[in-house]
């Protein structure tokens, strides 16, 4: 049963090999790796075309200015003494020149072409090392009809484009390696931490319900997630515990009034009064299959939505007047001292019961001549209903244990009774919000409910 | 009495069945919620003991399609679900009472009894009387044979809910639901210790007690008759 379960629960970091595919670790740590180097290319891109359109019109800029200051040289001589100063190849950014007389034969400079049209253009020229090469060249018509042309090789600018693209693909080398490196760790770290869910999982369904998920110190989504799931499994224990609590206690205190009813029906035909004792004991039967609903019911929680609100000082009173003469007549008294317009949300009827199962306990568990006192005050918004006791009071060891189902106190073992009335006053209490206290009364017994009260 | 039963088990149907049979009532058992519903709807009937789940149409909505179409036989519902919010539904559907099951056949017996005979509601009755006892319903005041009683409040709302069912049965559960509002066990015996108060202030100064026990029931205000 519990083998054919495992498989229920993926395995996440158990596996030895780990279908990369399958991984959602993986899978986000990747998309993050995809991500960065996708923004590292458009980056490159965006830079490497900005660098290179601002560098070709700043050359522009440079040439269109440099040809238009020498083409204002009015005298010619200046201008071939400036030309033949200024170009000086040899440097790769240099300006190169030439300068073309009115039928386009260079008579100037060392830019060898043919005379390009006026303005901005890429010409052919012929470089002395390296033959034909691309430049960029600004042409001039001079007012004496000579043409110049100062141009720069084509060249600068590749260099340094070349230059941009050679760094961003080392840059964008080393950024890939990292980014790897921390998918990776990444991934890792995301298995790692959800391996340990998975393991605590597959731990429980193999049956050691006791196992919780490892909480670190830092307080993280993970750590937070890990405190809910265990706080959920706690509640879950809780609850079976419970559960099993119950179906034993169940199975244990109902088999004796069933042995009883049985005895009673094999005696039918001798004794005439075993059947009215065996219709009591079915009748008890019923009463205790009806106070384990009614606790269950009021347990399950639904209840707050039908609540109302409630004079819980007139309830008490009421419930009070009730059990008066029950209990008079039981040869013990009851003293009630209830504050007046204390009002809480609840259910009427689940309150009026809760008060009267303590007054009924305390009829039951009380020997002849014990004084019952059941007061109702307000406390800090807290209304405080107690029923207490001048009697021999209840031993500490069962005072935490006798809200449970079933359990009773070992002094009332012979008395009547399965042990469920204060169980549905500690439920009872709880659904509306409230805690249920037992105390010693010095001498008696106490027990205290403290309930929110409405909101005026 | 003609009392239609809608029910689908049948080991209920023959224990209501043969309760009624006994009293010398007539009962009509059908198992399904539409025979119900189309039984209930062209036949006269008494009262109606409806199971709250039945197959094809369960009981609450059979129960709103009969006010729906002016049927107003007086209904208890029966049903496993003791729940509060499931009483509640029950009665919101127009039930007159509501049962839960395991239930004593007394107790379905006594509470038929109290539907079906049930005096017209009306607001001019301010005064009973059953034999040499009256109850002032308007100055809340009792008297045995022109002798003021004093009673308690709740005294009092015995002595009424008694009064009204003069000669029948009230079980102890009928004044629990009726006086105090409870739908649970209370334990301790509070309707017995109320009504032996009762009892012993109508007694005062006479020989016989206007109520009696009825064993494995409840209690009956006696008639003349």
């Amino acid at each position: 049963m519990i083998l054919s379960r495992r498989c229920v629960v993926p395995d996440i970091g158990c596996a030895p090999m780990i279908r990369l595919k399958s991984s959602a670790a993986y899978r986000i740590a990747f998309t993050c790796f995809a991500a960065v180097a996708l923004a590292m290319l458009l980056l490159g891109a965006a830079v490497y075309f900005a660098a290179d359109a601002e560098f070709r019109r700043q050359r522009d800029h440079a040439i269109t200015e440099e040809a238009t200051a020498l083409a204002r040289e009015p005298d010619r001589r200046e201008l071939n003494a400036e030309i033949a100063a200024r170009g000086r190849p040899g440097a790769p950014d240099a300006f190169l020149y030439a300068l073309f007389d009115r039928d386009g034969k260079r008579i100037a400079g060392a830019l060898h072409t043919t005379r390009p049209a006026p303005g901005l253009d890429t010409i052919i020229f012929d470089d002395p090392v390296e033959g034909q090469d691309p430049a960029r060249a600004y042409t001039v018509v001079r007012p004496d009809g000579q043409t110049l042309v100062v141009a720069q090789d084509s060249e600068v600018i590749e260099t340094v484009d070349a230059t941009i693209l050679a760094l961003f693909a080392g840059a964008f080398v080393v950024v890939l390696i990292g980014a790897l490196i921390g998918a990776l760790l990444l991934a890792n770290y995301l298995r790692r931490r959800l391996g340990l869910i998975g393991e605590t999982a597959q731990a429980i369904v193999a049956g050691d319900l006791h196992r919780r998920i490892p909480i670190g110190v830092a307080g993280d989504e993970f750590d937070q997630a890990g405190a809910a799931i265990n706080a959920m499994l706690d509640r879950i224990a809780h609850l079976m515990d419970n559960l099993r609590q119950v179906s034993s206690d169940i199975a244990h205190d109902l088999r004796t009034p069933l042995l009883r009813l049985r005895n009673q029906l094999e005696r039918l035909e001798t004794d005439p009064g075993a059947a009215a004792k065996a219709l009591d004991q079915g009748e008890a039967l019923l009463a205790l299959f009806g106070s384990i609903l009614r606790i269950a019911e009021v347990e399950g929680g639904a209840l707050a939505a039908g609540f109302v609100p409630v004079d819980l000082s007139a309830l008490a009173e009421d419930v009070g007047d009730s059990y008066h003469p029950a209990i008079i007549d039981s040869g013990r008294s009851l003293d009630c001292d209830v504050a007046p317009a204390i009002a809480v949300q609840g259910n009427p009827e689940l309150l009026a019961q809760a008060i009267g199962n303590l007054l009924d306990n305390a009829r039951v568990h009380t020997p002849h001549g014990t004084t019952i006192r059941l007061s109702l005050a307000a406390v800090d918004g807290i209304a405080r209903l107690s029923v207490s006791d001048n009697g021999p009071g209840v031993p500490a060891a069962d005072r935490t244990r006798i809200l449970q189902r079933f359990v009773r106190g070992e002094a009332s073992r012979t008395t009547p009774g399965a042990g469920l009335g204060l169980s549905l006053v500690a439920a009872v209490s709880a659904a509306h919000g409230g805690a249920t206290l037992v105390s010693d009364d010095n001498p008696g017994f106490r027990i205290t409910l403290s309930l929110p009260m409405a909101v005026q | 009495m003609r009392i239609l039963i809608a029910e689908d088990d049948a080991e209920t149907i023959e224990f209501i069945e043969r309760g009624l049979a006994e009293l010398g009532h007539e009962s009509v058992p059908v198992a399904s919620g539409i025979d119900a519903l189309l039984r209930a709807a062209t036949e006269a009937f008494d009262a109606i003991v409806l199971d709250r789940m039945l197959p094809d149409l369960d009981g609450l909505s059979l129960l709103r399609r009969l006010r729906a179409a002016s049927v107003h036989t007086p209904v208890i519902v029966l049903t496993a679900l003791g729940g509060i919010v499931d009483r509640v539904e029950g009665l919101e559907a127009g039930a007159d009472d509501y049962l839960v099951k395991p239930f004593a056949f007394a107790e379905l017996a006594a509470r038929l009894n109290a539907l079906v005979r049930r005096p017209p509601l009306s607001d001019t009755i301010v005064r009973l009387q059953v034999g040499d006892i009256t109850l002032d319903l308007l100055r809340r005041e009792a008297t045995r044979a022109g002798r003021s009683v004093h009673l308690q409040p709740r005294e009092l709302a015995l002595l009424e809910v008694l009064m009204r069912q003069a000669g029948r049965i009230v079980t102890r559960t009928m004044f629990l639901e009726t006086v105090w509002g409870y739908h649970f066990d209370p334990q301790t015996n509070i309707v017995e210790s109320h009504l032996s108060r009762l009892r012993a202030k109508l007694r005062e100064g006479f020989s016989d007690d206007p109520i009696e026990t009825v064993r494995g029931a409840g209690y009956r205000m006696r008639t003349d008759d």
